[in-house]
């Protein structure tokens, strides 16, 4: 990772994924909230349209990569020997990377369902 | 009046302690300072850095009852008893009140706080429109106290590596100014995740100065224009 991206470009994306996460997450719960959905069908119907399959993907890329930013700030800060803050990025990283595959998976293979 | 004062000689005390004074007579209006010199006469062996006595020098800063300031500008009419007087925090104690600001003034150095020309020295000095100069104001009178970088987390953290906002405060004043050629070397020498970005707008600074001024909003404006030059 260069100097740059992890200096002005990571509190850039910071704020760019935030716009979105606070604009995605009200209107996901006010849509849930007024259209509720009950049972499964609904929800791969709901899900394999593409503006809100492609939204959602986009909400689980941009959370994680605000968690990662907002989790690597945290360890920066506060985690001073160096192993020991390799060691949490490294797991943190790997942790955020699974969570993004398996939304991924989720997300695809609702798709391969209709 | 009682105060308790952080105590600390590191050639006779294996660790520093709280030492209560009392002070049976306080004149109205008197400020820290003339407190702490009167408990230096009844105890002559108490530390403290202090000079010009009217919160110019910036010698005198200290921890107040928890919050950083200027011992010289404090009314003691303000403060609760016992007034508990200790060194900045997160910074080396060398004596009592008396703390090492040599990373402090590192920091202030690296930012290179002086005009750098490309052009050749002019005849006459360099001229400035006013709302040229207007831009200076808010910056310039920082007296480098340190109250504000020594009350900063990311300052605790990580004092050899984030600057501090005293001296972010210094690097904006130059970014400012319109008569500095510099602007890519000096935003180039903030970016990188530790210099500038350890900001995250605690705002203790902004509490704290003694000049009033806004080291936070000098930080955005350095985001800002870093911002604008890498798009």
């Amino acid at each position: 990772m260069s100097r740059s991206i992890s200096g002005l470009r990571a509190w850039i994306f910071q704020r760019i994924t935030a716009i979105y996460l606070a604009v995605f997450v009200p209107v996901a719960l006010g849509y849930l909230l007024f259209y509720p959905v009950t049972s499964y069908q609904p929800w791969v119907e709901l899900l394999s349209s593409p503006w809100v399959n492609t939204s959602l993907l986009l909400f689980v890329f941009a959370i994680l990569l605000h968690g990662w930013i907002g989790i690597r700030d945290v360890v920066i800060d506060y985690v001073q020997p160096f192993s020991a803050r390799i060691g949490l990025l490294v797991l943190v990283g790997l942790g955020l990377v699974a969570c993004g595959a398996w939304a991924a998976r989720i997300l695809f293979n609702v798709k391969g369902v209709v | 009046m009682r105060f308790r004062i952080y105590r600390y000689d590191p050639d006779q005390d294996r660790e520093p302690y709280m030492q209560d004074f009392e002070l049976a007579e306080i004149p109205s209006g008197m400020m820290l300072r003339d407190a702490l010199l009167a408990l230096k006469a009844q105890d002559e062996t108490l530390s403290f850095r202090h000079s010009c006595g009217e919160g110019v020098c910036g010698s005198d800063g200290m921890n107040i009852n928890g919050r950083n300031g200027l011992a010289c500008i404090t009314p003691l009419a303000e403060l609760k008893e016992p007034v508990e007087v200790r060194p900045f925090p997160g910074v080396p104690v060398i004596r009592d009140l008396i703390v090492d600001m040599q990373g402090f003034y590192k920091q202030y150095h690296s930012v290179k706080p002086y005009l750098i020309r490309h052009d050749p020295e002019p005849e006459v000095e360099t001229l400035q429109m006013p709302d040229e100069r207007d831009r200076l104001d808010g910056l310039y009178e920082c007296i480098l106290c340190g109250c504000c970088t020594t009350s900063c987390p990311s300052f605790w953290w990580n004092p050899d590596k984030f600057l501090g906002p005293a001296a972010l405060l210094q690097a904006w004043r130059f970014l400012a100014d319109s008569r500095d050629q510099a602007e890519n070397d000096r935003l180039d020498a903030l970016d990188g995740p530790y210099r500038l970005f350890r900001c995250h707008t605690v705002m203790n600074c902004v509490d704290v100065c003694p000049k009033g001024l806004n080291p936070t909003r000098a930080i955005g404006h350095i985001r800002d224009l870093m911002l604008k030059k890498s798009i």
